[in-house]
C-alpha cells in the first residue's frame, strides 16, 4: 500500500487499453485483439480474388483436363504444380476455381445484402413511423415471412424460373430484408418520439422529409451491424442451394456446388470437397468475426443479435 | 395475459395459412405438374384423356379455387394424393415424420447439453482459456455450411476411421446401440450450429447477470462462488436461452432438409425436397404447411414461455 497519493502508480488504475505500451509478443497479442486483422485479411484476399480473379488464377475455371481427373494436391503423392490444390472430379484446377467462386460469394455478399439492407429498412422506417394498420401489416408480412421455410421457398422458386445467377441474388436479397424490418422499426419506435422529430414535424417537414433526413440517419449504425451480422448467414444459405442443385448454374463454380461435386469421390478424393467447404467457412467465419466486432463498437445494445 | 395469448394464436393461425398459400401459389408457377405424369410410361396418353385427369385433380379452375379446394380437404383431414402413386399424401407423411422428428429431438438434446453449458463456462472464465475455447466453438458452429460438416463427418468417422455409419436410419430392427450409432453423426453435425447459438445466447446472457447488483451483493456477502454462479446468476440468465430453445425446435425440424439430403436420411426434408423437383404440388404444400405450423406453433410457445418464466414481462 503507498503511503502517500504521489506514490501510486496511477498507470494501474487506468484501464487495460491506455496502459504503457507493451512490447514483443504481449503487444502483438493485444493488437490482434483488439483489432480484426485476420479476418480483415482474407476478407481482404477474397476481395482481391473476386475482382481480379482471370488475372490471378493460374488456369481457367472451366477447361477440364481428364489427365488431372481427381489428382492430388500438389505437396501429396501424384500430385504436382499443374494443379496445386488438385484436380476435380473432370481434371479442372480446384485452386482457380476457387478464385473464380470468390466472386459468387461477393456478389451474394453485396447485391443481395444491399437490397435486403435497403428494402428491409425502408419498411422498418415507415412500419415505426406511421404505426398502426400499416405497422400491422408489415410485421404480420414479417411474421408470415419466417415461418416459410426458406430452403423449400427457394428451391420452389429457383426450379419455376430456371436457376440462374440472377434468380439466385434475388431470392437471398429476400431471405436477408425481415431481419432489418424488426430491429429498425424497433429503433424507430423510441426515435419517433424525440424532441427533435417534433420540432422537425412542427417546422412543416413533409413526412418523406421527417424519414429520410431525420429518422434514417439515426438508424444506420443499426443497420450496418445488422447487415454485417447477416453477411455470413447468406452466404450459407447461398452455398446450401448451390449444394441442393438448386443454386448457381454451371459452369459458374460457386462453391457449394464445388462442394457436392466432391461428395460421390469421398473415399478417392477427399479435396474435391475439402478446399471449397474450407473456404465457405473461413470466409462466413471472417464475416461473422468482423460483424461481432463492427456491433461492439457501433452499437453494443444489439448484443443479443 | 390471456387477451395478448388469443391474439397471438390467432395470428399464428393466420400466418400458417398465409405461408401455405405462398408457396401453394409459387409451386403452380413451376409449370404443368401433368408433363410429370406423362414421363414415366404414358407416351400414348392422349391430350384428351391428359385434359380428364387435369379436370380430375382441378388444374383447370383458377389458382385461388384450387388453394380452397386443397385447404377445404385440409381442414376435413384429407390432404390430397401424391402425384405420380396416387398415395394419400398423409400416409406418405406420416411414415416419414418419425425420422425427422427422431433427429430434431436428437440435435435439440445435442444442442442444449452442450451449448448451455459451454456458455456458462465461457462467461465465468471470461478473457480465460475456456471463454477462447467456447467462443471458437460458438464461432466455428455458426460459421461452418451443414451440408460441409456432414460430409467432413462422413469422411472422417465412416470412410477413414469406419466407427460410425453412415447413410439412412438404419434398419427398423436394428438393436438400441446400432439405432443410437446411426444417430450420432447427424445429431451432431445438425445440433453443432445450434448449441453455437445457446452458447453465445448463455454468455451475454451470464455477463449481464454476473454484472449485476444482485450478484455482487451475494459475493460481499460471503456466498460460494459457485453458488453465486449457479443458483444466483445461472437461474436469471436463464430466460434468453429458454425462449430459445422452443424456437430451436422448429428450426431444426425445417433446418434439416440439407442434413436429411447428406445422411440420405428417410425422413420429411428430403421427401419436401423431391417433392419440389417432381412437381408433387399436395405433398410439397403439405410439407410446408408442416413446417410453417411448427414454427408458429413453436414461436407462440416461446412467446408463452417468455411471459411465463420472467414475470416482469407485461403484455398489452
Amino acid at each position: 500500500m503507498a503511503a502517500n497519493v504521489q506514490d501510486i502508480d496511477l498507470r494501474t488504475l487506468a484501464p487495460r487499453a491506455i496502459q504503457a505500451p507493451v512490447k514483443g509478443a504481449a503487444y502483438a497479442w493485444n493488437f490482434l485483439r483488439r483489432w480484426p486483422v485476420i479476418p480483415a485479411t482474407v476478407l481482404l484476399t477474397i476481395v482481391v480474388c473476386s475482382i481480379f480473379a482471370s488475372q490471378i488464377a493460374p488456369h481457367s475455371f472451366r477447361e477440364t483436363d481428364l489427365r488431372f481427373r481427381n489428382q492430388p494436391p500438389a505437396w501429396m503423392e501424384g500430385g504436382n504444380t499443374q494443379r496445386i490444390l488438385g484436380g476435380d472430379v473432370v481434371g479442372r484446377d480446384i485452386l482457380s476455381r476457387l478464385i473464380h467462386g470468390a466472386r459468387v460469394e461477393m456478389m451474394v455478399a453485396t447485391i443481395s445484402l444491399l437490397g435486403g439492407a435497403i428494402v428491409g429498412t425502408a419498411l422498418g422506417v415507415i412500419a415505426g413511423y406511421y404505426g398502426r394498420v400499416i405497422d400491422e401489416i408489415i410485421m404480420r408480412l414479417v411474421d408470415i415471412w419466417f415461418s416459410i421455410p426458406f430452403i423449400l421457398f427457394a428451391l420452389v422458386v429457383t426450379i419455376a424460373f430456371e436457376p440462374s445467377l440472377r434468380v439466385v441474388l434475388i431470392l437471398l436479397a429476400i431471405l436477408a430484408w425481415s431481419v432489418f424490418v424488426r430491429n429498425i422499426r424497433a429503433e424507430i419506435l423510441v426515435l419517433k418520439n424525440t424532441d427533435y422529430v417534433a420540432a422537425a414535424r412542427i417546422a412543416g417537414a413533409s413526412t418523406m422529409k421527417i424519414m429520410m433526413r431525420h429518422l434514417f440517419p439515426g438508424v444506420i449504425n443499426t443497420m450496418m451491424v445488422i447487415a454485417s451480422l447477416r453477411v455470413g448467414q447468406l452466404i450459407l444459405a447461398e452455398a446450401s442451394l448451390s449444394f441442393l442443385g438448386a443454386g448457381i448454374p454451371a459452369p459458374t463454380p460457386a462453391w457449394g456446388v464445388m462442394v457436392s461435386d466432391g461428395r460421390s469421390y469421398l473415399d478417392k478424393a477427399w479435396w474435391v470437397s475439402t478446399f471449397p467447404g474450407t473456404a465457405i467457412l473461413l470466409t462466413v467465419m471472417s464475416f461473422n468475426f468482423f460483424g461481432d466486432w463492427l456491433r461492439d463498437r457501433l452499437d453494443p445494445r444489439l448484443r443479443q443479435l | 395475459m390471456g387477451r395478448f395469448l388469443a391474439r397471438r394464436a390467432f395470428f399464428a393461425v393466420l400466418t400458417v395459412f398465409a405461408a401455405t398459400l405462398i408457396v401453394f401459389t409459387v409451386s403452380r408457377l413451376v409449370g404443368d405438374p401433368l408433363q410429370f405424369l406423362i414421363r414415366p410410361e404414358g407416351y400414348g396418353i392422349s391430350p384428351e384423356a391428359l385434359e380428364a385427369i387435369g379436370k380430375k385433380i382441378g388444374l383447370d379452375r383458377p389458382l385461388i379455387v384450387q388453394y380452397l379446394i386443397w385447404i377445404g380437404g385440409v381442414l376435413r383431414g384429407d390432404f390430397g394424393n401424391t402425384l405420380l402413386t396416387e398415395k394419400p399424401v398423409i400416409d406418405i407423411f406420416l411414415e416419414k415424420a418419425p425420422a425427422t422428428i427422431q433427429l430434431s429431438a436428437a440435435a435439440w438434446i445435442v444442442a442444449t447439453i452442450v451449448g448451455v453449458p459451454v456458455g456458462v463456462l465461457s462467461a465465468v472464465n471470461r478473457g480465460g482459456v475456456f471463454d477462447y475455447i467456447g467462443r471458437g466453438f460458438a464461432l466455428f458452429g455458426q460459421a461452418v455450411p451443414v451440408f460441409w460438416l456432414g460430409i467432413m463427418g462422413i469422411l472422417i468417422f465412416s470412410v477413414q476411421l469406419d466407427w460410425l455409419p453412415s447413410g439412412t436410419k438404419g434398419p427398423p430392427d436394428a438393436s438400441l446401440w446400432e439405432t443410437i450409432r446411426h444417430f450420432i453423426l447427424p445429431s451432431l453435425v445438425l445440433g453443432w450450429s445450434g448449441a453455437a447459438s445457446y452458447a453465445r445466447l448463455t454468455r451475454s446472457a451470464m455477463l449481464e447477470v454476473l454484472d449485476s447488483e444482485f450478484v455482487k451483493m451475494a459475493r460481499a456477502k460471503g456466498v460460494a462462488g459457485q453458488k453465486v454462479i449457479w443458483k444466483h446468476a445461472f437461474r436469471n440468465a436463464m430466460i434468453p436461452p429458454i425462449t430459445f430453445s422452443a424456437l430451436l425446435v422448429a428450426f431444426f425440424l425445417s433446418g434439416q432438409v440439407v442434413v436429411e439430403v447428406v445422411f440420405g436420411w428417410p425422413g420429411l426434408g428430403r421427401l419436401a425436397t423431391e417433392s419440389v423437383f417432381q412437381n408433387d404440388f399436395n405433398t410439397l404444400s403439405t410439407s410446408v404447411l408442416f413446417f410453417a405450423a411448427m414454427f408458429a406453433f413453436m414461436s407462440f410457445l416461446a412467446d408463452t414461455l417468455y411471459a411465463i418464466v420472467d414475470p416482469r414481462i407485461r403484455y398489452s
